[in-house]
């Protein structure tokens, strides 16, 4: 399951939801993919609503699955008062972004077609990032009560095999953050998206 | 404050064309940044290196288009263009989220030509971009009649504006955007002559 498909999925958990949104694993790519027909761009998570109206990116699925109970827990209050939370999910999803595209370098190409200047961006972008978070992880917003900020920072690190992509570290030297994930990884939604879906 | 981005990132784009249409220009400092490089400067101000960033007053650095812009738009207390607030807002929002997915498709597409020598560049990769945004320009081509992209300027608008104003048809190549897609080119047309637009277009392109 795609990082991004488990932040909905933890929310979705977070939220109780289960009942409310069934969860439906798909494949994503190839030419005549009839998921195309339901959601254009192709992308996953995606959430059809009663109305039949179609929501795609997990900051929007989220936002709205936050929202359904008109009671929202994970998201920050509107206004100039929800920044720092904002500012660090903001920094949690870059994070995930640069992760992604550079295991992608390596999951949807061959070594002939891998870009080493790609590789090395990425990897020099993840290694600031998680000094970044090494600081930031004993902050309000990543120590509070389950937030977006910290279910993003889960997804982008927590499950991730040892070098992976090749020669990402992010343990070492990084006490604060390797304890941070450690404890996010005992949270039961944390732990149930870890599964693949279709085995659960 | 201090806004920074490169000149050509679309992003950029988006948080330029904020700060202009509200009025901001006096407030917010706008300086030009390179990107990428091992010792560039830029990553102390901004760690993920990206581009655009807002740095406040208190020294406190934002990142991320979607938050600078929010930043931007709330700073006189009076969003004008994020939508309506709650679940009110929901069908803005879910057209800023598709509009940013096609742009996130795009400039991959485009980053495969940028960035990469034919060597290694992937088929696969321009194939299923190509596809995704083919199929976009469909969709929004129906989109077009939408009262939330022919009422008053919202960031889904502002989001399509930043992915075709000032874009020749047929780049990257095959994205023969204009095709067949009258409603859109003329509503692009329109929103190109919005003077935030015009300043904000990309070097290469004027």
């Amino acid at each position: 399951m795609s990082p991004y498909g488990r932040i909905v999925r933890i929310v979705r958990q977070e939220k109780g939801l289960e009942e409310r949104v069934p969860l439906t694993v798909l494949k994503t790519r190839g030419e005549e993919n009839p998921y195309y027909e339901l959601i254009p761009s192709g992308r996953v998570p995606a959430l059809v609503l009663d109305d039949g109206c179609i929501l795609e990116e997990s900051g929007l699925i989220c936002w709205y699955l936050d929202h359904l109970d008109d009671a929202p827990t994970l998201h920050p209050p509107e206004g100039l008062e929800g920044l720092s939370h904002r500012r660090i999910e903001a920094v949690a999803r870059s994070m995930l972004d640069g992760l992604s595209l550079w295991g992608r370098e390596y999951i949807y190409r061959d070594k002939a077609i891998r870009s080493p200047m790609i590789l090395a961006h990425e990897k020099a972008r993840a290694e600031r990032l998680a000094d970044f978070f090494e600081s930031e992880v004993t902050g309000d917003v990543m120590s509070g009560p389950l937030n977006m900020a910290q279910i993003t920072l889960a997804c982008a690190l927590h499950g991730r095999p040892k070098d992976r992509p090749a020669g990402y570290d992010w343990r070492a030297n990084r006490p604060n953050l390797t304890d941070w994930v450690e404890r996010i990884g005992q949270i039961q939604s944390v732990v149930d998206s870890n599964i693949p879906a279709e085995l659960t | 404050m201090i806004l920074r981005s490169t000149l050509t990132s679309p992003y950029g784009r988006l948080a330029r064309i904020v700060r202009q249409e509200k009025g901001l220009e006096g407030r917010v400092e706008f300086e030009v940044v390179t990107t990428r490089g091992e010792d560039n400067p830029y990553y102390a101000i901004n760690p993920s290196g990206r581009v655009p960033s807002l740095i406040l007053d208190d020294g406190t650095c934002l990142e991320d288009s979607t938050l600078v812009c929010w930043y931007l738009d709330n700073l006189d207390g009076v969003p004008t263009l994020h939508g309506l607030t709650g679940l009110d807002g929901l069908e803005h929002h879910r057209l800023v989220a598709s509009a940013r997915s096609m742009l996130d498709g795009v400039s991959l597409w485009t980053r495969e030509f940028l960035y990469r020598e034919e060597a290694i560049r992937s088929q696969t990769t321009i194939d299923h971009e190509r596809g995704r945004a083919l199929r976009m320009l469909d969709m929004f081509e129906n989109e077009m009649e939408n009262p939330v992209l022919t009422g008053s300027l919202n960031m889904a608008q502002i989001t399509l504006a930043c992915l075709f104003a000032s874009r020749a048809n047929n780049s990257p190549d095959g994205f023969t955007w204009r095709d067949g897609r009258p409603k859109l080119s003329a509503w692009v047309e329109r929103i190109s002559a919005l003077p935030s637009v015009v300043d904000t277009t990309p070097p290469s392109r004027k």
